[in-house]
């Protein structure tokens, strides 16, 4: 398999042979024949996952973990698991407050002791050498700004954007914070070659406010990955 | 996207792949995608060998082409019909 093959083209290289790299969800759950709600939260079955996966399915890279939601649960967000699937936030600590308190109620920013940071960072050292050998790069997915956001703030967000701007610019600056975050345990603590950050709500948005309130958020995840030597991607 | 910082993009079932390589060649990064894993593996209404086909042949004329998924797998599949997507890919990347 194609570590550096996978990289190079990631940088905008031609290369000899196109490389593969699975969003690969939840699948690695029904590889292993256990619930996404078991697989999600558990060390050993999230490394395994990630190198059944590359096996079966001849990867050039593998995500440790694909589940969007894991950063908001671990900001306190409350999430309804499922069987097959990645878990859906159900509530949240600033879903029902007035626009004006949330800058004042913002969560505590996370680090790697926070939530299944811990299950994340050990299934990562469990799975890193056993990719390397095989020559397939480590993928950590990240949650983006607007999927943090969006968690957070559920619909409201985007009546905040026309009636409070000031407040959601101020959440998409605090869910840019934690997307730094997670890029900097990806790429430093666990040692991913690849750090994506998945922001698919951020589709949702007319352009003008993805340039506003997207793309300056991105940077401080974009400098810590280059800064690492790492490879960035976005996917939305 | 393609002016965000990043050195790649990865794109869903929704866009045009060739129309994404032509951007991305532009920004001189890299870009992923884009199989139909809804028509595909969902609701399998979609071969999945001709759908690679469409991926390699729209990806591969630019630079940093990565063939990859259009969206996350969130439910289960048919194994076999991910196998045979890889199988074409691999019989022709």
């Amino acid at each position: 398999m194609g570590k550096e093959l996978l990289i190079h083209a990631l940088r905008g290289e031609r290369v000899e042979q196109t490389p593969w790299l699975p969003h690969i969800g939840t699948h690695a759950a029904q590889l292993l024949g256990v619930s996404a709600e078991r697989y999600l939260q558990d060390d050993e079955l999230l490394a395994r996952g990630a190198i059944l996966c590359a096996d079966h399915y001849h990867c050039d890279g593998i995500p440790l973990l694909d589940d969007p939601q894991m950063e908001a649960i671990s900001l306190g967000c409350v999430a309804h698991w499922s069987e097959q699937g990645p878990p859906s936030i159900v509530s949240s600590p600033l879903y029902a407050i007035p626009p004006e308190q949330v800058v004042a109620q913002l969560p505590p920013l996370p680090d790697e002791t926070t939530g299944r940071w811990p299950t994340v960072i050990a299934a990562g050292t469990r799975a890193k050498p056993e990719l390397m050998r095989r020559d397939v790069a480590l993928v950590g997915v990240a949650a983006g700004p607007c999927t943090i956001a969006y968690q957070l703030r559920g619909l409201a967000l985007f009546t905040d954007l026309f009636r409070h701007p000031e407040s959601a610019a101020a959440l998409f600056a605090y869910a840019g914070q934690v997307s730094a975050i997670s890029a900097r345990i990806y790429a430093e603590v666990i040692g991913c070659d690849i750090v994506a950050i998945n922001d698919t709500p951020a589709t949702m948005l007319k352009p003008d406010y993805f340039r506003q309130y997207v793309i300056p958020n991105l940077w401080p995840a974009w400098e810590i990955i280059h800064s690492a030597g790492k490879t960035s991607s976005l996917w939305a | 996207m393609a002016s965000s910082g990043a050195q790649s993009i990865a794109i869903d079932e929704c866009m045009a792949l060739d129309f994404v390589g032509e951007i991305a060649q532009t920004h001189h990064i890299g870009f992923i995608g884009n199989l139909h894993v809804t028509t595909v593996l969902f609701e399998e209404s979609e071969e999945a060998t001709a759908d690679v086909q469409r991926c390699l042949d729209e990806g591969q004329h630019f630079p940093g082409y990565v063939f990859g998924l259009g969206g996350p797998l969130t439910q289960h599949i048919t194994r076999s019909r991910l196998e045979e997507a890889v199988a074409a890919y691999r019989a022709r990347r």
